[in-house]
């Protein structure tokens, strides 16, 4: 053991320089053993301390934890991962072939889209510790108020106009005046 | 070798050693009140009591692709967003049909070649965000997370969303 010891050149006999002298496992996982020896010499300890002192349930101030709080955020993540998914289909599907029906699913999920992630931005950047307690609030009420009236105003279009797709359709194919000349 | 290292670790003599000097130490534990241990304010509170400036994060912080592609992400899904939002309130609030607005772009007489290049303008936060949108449901299965791959996914994104702008803006 000391002769390994001394043809590595270690300068220490201690246990880390053991396990690479004998090298049995390849040093490439040598770091993984050194790493979970660390790591079950921190969580034993710590374990045995949450059992003395129990952890007091925190009541937090900040605004997404008092959204989620007694709730988890699994489904909505999910939900929104499914819309963010299913948009990829109903976009091309409403262009594709205009319907009221494919309309009005492809305003729904675009709105619905667009305020969970304004929401997001909301709940990043309008921190209370930052603009106070009452604007982030303000700021939800605001965006759900938002996002109702664009639904609505989108539905009213589908109903009593030409329709989403064809509407933004007709605006794409506005022709350049020297296309028209070309034409005439 | 590891076990006999590991065994070391856990012997008796090892145990009782750190036992003696951890005596020695003369470490005592107070047992303490949870309520006194809360605090009066908060973090934010007590540093603007004391009159201390905020440390510099974005004005020092290299921008780096992983950084600027995800800002660009919701820098486009704010523009479309509000794209979205003023046709929906456009459309409460007009008194007009959209042929209206239609006849009065078209009375701009704007070149071929400029509504083209604003048609691309227009359609490029649309092919960004989808092409960044796709990039970040693989993230959500899990998939080319390692910081390698968020590399060469997010350069194949760029390309990608020049592409779909191309192919929107042409259409």
């Amino acid at each position: 053991m000391s002769l390994s010891l001394v043809l590595r050149g270690a300068a220490r006999c201690n246990a880390a320089n053991l396990v690479k002298s004998a090298r049995i496992t390849p040093l490439k996982s040598y770091s993984t053993l050194v790493a979970n020896a660390q790591r079950r010499a921190v969580v034993q300890p710590l374990a045995l301390a949450k059992i003395a002192a129990p952890v007091v349930r925190e009541i937090s101030v900040s605004a997404p934890r008092m959204a989620s709080a007694g709730g988890s955020h699994t489904l909505l993540w999910t939900v929104e991962r499914v819309v963010s998914a299913g948009l990829l289909a109903v976009i091309p599907a409403a262009f594709i072939a205009p319907s009221q029906v494919l309309d009005a699913l492809l305003a729904v999920s675009v709105v619905i889209h667009a305020h969970w992630g304004v929401e997001a931005m909301v709940v990043d950047y309008m921190r209370p510790s930052v603009v106070g307690n009452i604007l982030p609030k303000v700021a939800h009420i605001a965006l759900i108020i938002i996002s109702v009236a664009t639904l609505g105003g989108l539905f009213y279009f589908i109903q009593n106009d030409v329709g989403l797709a064809n509407g933004i359709k007709r605006f794409w194919a506005i022709k350049g005046k020297d296309a028209e000349k070309k034409q005439a | 070798m590891y076990a006999l290292s590991s065994s070391l670790i856990r012997s008796p003599a090892l145990r009782k050693g750190l036992q003696v000097a951890a005596a020695n130490r003369q470490v005592s534990l107070k047992v303490v009140s949870v309520g006194s241990t809360q605090k009066d304010e908060s973090f934010f509170e007590k540093n603007e009591r004391l009159g201390r400036k905020l440390s510099p994060h974005l004005t020092i912080y290299q921008p780096q692709l992983t950084s600027m592609l995800s800002i660009m992400h919701r820098g486009t899904g704010l523009a479309l967003g509000a794209g979205v939002w003023a046709l929906g309130l456009g459309a409460l609030i007009s008194s007009h049909d959209i042929n209206h607005y239609v006849t009065m772009v078209e009375g701009l007489q704007l070149s071929g070649a400029t509504l083209t290049a604003i048609k691309f303008i227009i359609a490029y936060p649309v092919g960004y965000h989808t092409a960044n949108g796709i990039r970040h449901l693989l993230w959500d299965t899990g998939r080319f997370l390692k910081i390698k791959e968020v590399y060469s996914t997010g350069y194949a994104m760029v390309a990608t969303s020049f592409v779909l702008t191309a192919i929107l803006a042409l259409l």
